[in-house]
């Protein structure tokens, strides 16, 4: 039985000396962002940002970024070229951003991302962009007010998602609206502005699985992630009174909001669909040049003045998505939910871009600062 | 008394019924239910959960006539010598092909999620040894072991809870849109993960305890693995659309892969692979143990390391050797099903039949305590 015994440990045992699938950090070269454009004769070309470390003086070491750029078939044989030319694998388990090239965008995108679905070691966690112009020339630049490229890029998009400007998405919540007839998507959309600036200027519009060219900017990013009901810590608005025009400082008020209630309403009337949201702000004044504030008229006609600002680039919000036909608020998700035998005679893609949708807008003031 | 270590209490039943019973479907259900059931998959298993109760309540009516005995014995009792030695040898193949099922499951999706480049023999040596090292044990130790290993269920369902923030409750409905006939196709398509209840055919002899517990036992251990699936069921659906679902495998890790938890814990799937492995493990000694009995029933033996290590070697070079096509697991899964309605509700409601008829029960050997 003692022999059994031993014997059995010493099988065990040859079962702990190894490893076929080890994969050694210093043997890898971790790709952190990729950017994918649409090259001539409807090839893919991709960006990658490589990082690696290298030893400086004294043992310490130093992060650094290489670009390498490929044209191909498809994503899998461009990535197959890059490991040609790196020293060590490529590791693509570590991608933190994607960056699409408007081009490219514009056609069905699947195919570019199938990919990364297929691989069982990549991440979907990966954020998603699209970039004006070409995705590369971001990704070439290597550092972006002296960070790495990658890390700044990703610190740029976590920051507008908590100012409320983009939708928090990731390459998994992209597929499962890709495959979703009822609900379109919407990504960041970033600039280079000139030669050391990218900006998140705003979010882009998709209609199925491709990019429809038209975005949104300024404020109505904001109104339209409110209006879908995001919740986020930190939203600040500049809104221009109503009947005041040209460019004077007393003709604008500055607010953050602090909570948001929002109900979403579809009803369908003679067979079509119509929709209203309710939006309620509860706001806090940061600035508000014109300074009289103490008594409660004054607050109740500013905040009727701030609701109808809204309210007004809300709807032209929502001509912009029509327009898209991008019905990034799921309305076609209710329809199937809740009215499917209508829905069944519908033909969406005609119809969302003529049916009726409103977004009503009403601003609380729950603080004004330590003055009146 | 001599088999005084096979014994267990109804409280241990429990955890033995659910491990054995939750194990390699869990994965997998989701994606195979949906693909017929659609958003009505949990009406579904709802339906099979409802069969699995009545069967159990069978089962338990059959073990309150013969108190002391296995099904085997029950066979051959009611069935005649050689009549019942023959369904014991079906019992045999029947459980010997859900091992090798497992075990082709737990190969694949190892090889495919993390170990991508280790051999198949060496990830099927694993479950070799664990088969062998637990499987010979007596009933108590294996339901022991399982008792630590439940804890692995609850995690998951814990898990789970991570992705509450990105669901989405429409997808649930139109229910009424599913037809009923595509709901019980649904529900025939769950059978193979509820497989491992019927493992009470064979376990009631040795569970100590009055009728009333076991019954309470066993009803909620089903309720439990019912409990369960559902709630599996329902995340996958509120978490993907419709058709991605349909395109993914294995969605309780594909929805693991996206989700990061605080900020910044990622890639949990790994992690809920690799505790995956041991609900298959529990499953598949589960299934080595009834195997085991039948072997001693029809060759009277004392000891079980003979036939475990033969399962184990067989199974072993079955499922390495016999090439694998997406089609043949199809015709493997579609052969456990009927195996399965066989095995688990023809013979044991025929048993209860056929000792109605003749009036047989176990006499001589008296009430149950």
């Amino acid at each position: 039985m003692m022999i059994g015994k031993r014997f059995f440990i010493f099988i065990v045992m040859l079962a702990l000396t190894g490893c076929w699938d080890e994969k050694l950090l210093k043997d890898s070269s971790l790709v952190l962002s990729i950017g994918i454009d649409l090259a001539k004769n409807n090839e893919v070309k991709t960006t990658t940002a490589i990082r690696t470390s290298r030893i400086i003086s004294g043992g310490q070491s130093e992060s650094i970024n290489y670009i390498v750029e490929e044209i191909s078939n498809t994503i899998r044989e461009t990535r197959l070229e890059v490991d040609k030319q790196i020293p060590g694998v490529y590791e693509q388990n570590k991608l933190r951003i994607l960056l699409i090239g408007d081009k490219i965008a514009s056609k069905d995108l699947y195919p570019y991302f199938d990919v990364f679905f297929r691989d069982p070691r990549s991440s979907l966690a990966a954020k998603v962009a699209v970039v004006k112009g070409e995705a590369s020339e971001i990704i070439k630049m290597k550092k972006l007010k002296e960070n790495l490229i990658s890390e700044a890029l990703i610190d740029l998009l976590k920051s507008a998602e908590e100012h409320t400007i983009v939708p928090v998405e990731n390459q998994q919540t992209i597929l499962t609206s890709m495959f979703d007839v009822g609900e379109d998507f919407t990504l960041p959309y970033m600039e280079k502005l000139d030669k050391d600036t990218v900006k998140v200027t705003g979010v882009a519009l998709f209609h199925r699985r491709s990019f429809t060219g038209k975005t949104l900017k300024g404020n109505k990013p904001i109104i339209f992630l409110m209006a879908k009901g995001e919740k986020s810590k930190d939203i600040k608005l500049t809104e221009r009174l109503e009947n005041k025009d040209g460019r004077n400082v007393k003709n604008f008020v500055s607010f953050s909001v602090l909570k948001t209630k929002r109900n979403m309403n579809i009803k369908m009337v003679k067979g079509k669909p119509a929709a209203t949201i309710n939006l309620k702000l509860f706001i806090e004044i940061n600035e508000y040049p014109e300074g009289s504030l103490y008594g409660q008229k004054e607050e109740s006609a500013l905040n009727k003045k701030v609701a109808r600002r809204i309210e007004k680039e809300a709807n032209a919000m929502v001509d912009t998505l029509k327009s898209a036909n991008c019905d990034a608020f799921g309305i076609g998700r209710y329809l199937i939910a809740d009215h499917h035998k209508e829905w069944e005679k519908l033909n969406w893609d005609k119809e969302y871009p003529d049916m009726a949708f409103k977004i009503n807008v009403k601003v609380e003031t729950v603080n004004r600062g330590i003055i009146q | 008394m001599e088999n005084n270590k096979e014994n267990i209490s109804c409280f241990q039943m429990f955890f033995f019924i659910v491990l054995a019973t939750i194990g390699e479907g869990i994965l997998s259900f989701p994606n195979l239910v949906f693909k017929d059931a659609r958003q009505a998959s949990w009406i579904s298993i709802l339906i099979t959960g409802s069969i699995a109760i009545f069967l159990a309540l069978t089962y338990l009516y059959l073990h309150r006539r013969f108190p002391r005995k296995t099904i085997y014995e029950i066979c051959i009792v009611m069935f005649g010598k050689w009549v019942g030695r023959l369904i014991i040898v079906g019992y045999l193949i029947y459980f010997f092909l859900i091992c090798m099922s497992i075990n082709r499951i737990y190969m694949e999706t190892i090889k495919n999620w993390i170990l991508t480049s280790t051999p198949a023999s060496v990830i099927l040596f694993l479950m070799f040894m664990l088969g062998i090292y637990l499987g010979k044990e007596n009933l108590r130790m294996i339901t022991r072991f399982f008792q630590l290993c439940f804890w692995i269920i609850i995690f998951l369902m814990l898990m789970n809870l991570g992705s509450f923030p990105y669901l989405h409750w429409k997808y649930l409905f139109p229910v009424n849109e599913v037809s009923f006939p595509d709901i019980l196709k649904g529900s025939r398509r769950s059978i193979p993960s509820f497989l491992g209840f019927d493992s009470l055919l064979i376990i009631l002899p040795f569970v100590k305890g009055t009728m009333k517990s076991k019954v309470k036992s066993s009803m909620f251990s089903i309720v439990f693995i019912i409990f369960t699936y559902i709630y599996v069921m329902l995340t996958c659906i509120l978490f993907f659309s419709s058709k991605e679902l349909i395109l993914i495998p294995q969605p309780i890790l594909y929805l693991f892969k996206s989700i990061t938890f605080f900020g910044v814990i990622e890639r949990l799937d790994l992690i809920i692979v690799s505790l995956w492995i041991v609900m298959m493990m529990t499953s598949y000694v589960s299934y080595i143990y009834l195997i085991n009995m039948g072997f001693c029933t029809l060759f009277h033996l004392k000891k079980r390391t003979i036939p475990t290590i033969i399962i184990t070697v067989l199974v072993y070079f079955l499922v390495l050797f016999i090439p694998v096509s997406r089609e043949s697991i199809v015709t493997q899964f579609k052969l456990i099903t009927i195996l399965s309605f066989i095995f688990s509700s023809v013979i044991p409601l025929l048993a209860i039949i056929l000792s109605f008829l003749f009036h047989r029960k176990d006499m001589n050997e008296g009430e149950p305590q």
